[in-house]
């Protein structure tokens, strides 16, 4: 009976050994307050899943602001989690956005990923919809 | 690559900030963007080194060039670190992609 059961079990096979994975990033984008939700619509039409946003102070030197024309220090950061082949991409839309104006400017880096725990959550954040 | 860039993160206490990006400064960081935030420390390990952690933290992140790193966490440490009142945690990350104001090139 029990070798029976055995047989019946499909093989387990690890979903990195059956799909091709593709590497993720932390894109942390930094720019002035209020405009996060532009470049949260660029990353949403890009496929990003997943984008956090949160508010913060800019501390750059007088010089630089005055260079900038900026003097409202307030910022909005957006940590979103995007896959390697939309980064080119996304770097082109990021430096058209931050040359628009001298109001529009902000920084953007990004950091990679060594580890996610969970298939659903891999699947989730690259958007895999034909898996 | 030439520009390679490093992303230098920093929790302290807070109002410790200023003090964080003077140190950075003077060693050519151009600016940094600070978060509030709230500490969750390990009560054990707060009586076990008799030390108390205070929850409200400001964390900081400040892009450098990669030649610059050590002197600016450096500079950071000897202002802030674990050792001060500020008690600052600092750790750097290698940033793969950088997009914004280039460097002004120093004459």
């Amino acid at each position: 009976m029990k070798a029976k059961k055995e047989e019946k079990q499909e093989k387990f096979v690890p979903y990195e050994k059956s799909h091709k994975l593709e590497k993720m990033k932390l894109f942390v984008i930094i720019v002035p307050f209020g405009q996060a939700q532009t470049i949260e619509k660029y990353l949403f039409n890009l496929g990003v899943t997943a984008a956090f946003c949160s508010t913060g102070e800019g501390t750059g030197t007088r010089e630089m602001y005055e260079v900038l024309g900026l003097s409202d220090s307030k910022k909005q950061a957006i940590f979103t989690i995007v896959k390697e082949s939309i980064v080119p991409q996304l770097i082109e839309k990021l430096k058209h956005r931050f040359s628009v104006s001298k109001y529009s400017k902000g920084i953007a880096f990004s950091v990679d990923i060594t580890s996610v725990v969970g298939v659903s959550i891999y699947k989730y954040l690259v958007n895999n919809r034909e898996v | 690559m030439d520009n390679e860039k490093e992303l230098i993160v920093c929790i302290i206490n807070n109002g410790f900030s200023d003090l964080v990006m003077d140190a950075a400064r003077k060693e050519g960081a151009k600016g940094g963007t600070i978060f509030h935030a709230r500490g969750t420390g390990n009560l054990e390990m707060e009586k076990f080194f008799g030390i108390s952690i205070s929850p409200e933290k400001e964390m900081i992140l400040i892009v450098v060039a990669k030649e610059e790193r050590d002197h600016v966490v450096n500079a950071i440490y000897k202002e802030a670190g674990l050792d001060t009142k500020g008690q600052g945690i600092i750790f750097t990350l290698p940033v793969s992609d950088f997009v914004g104001p280039q460097p002004i090139p120093r004459h």
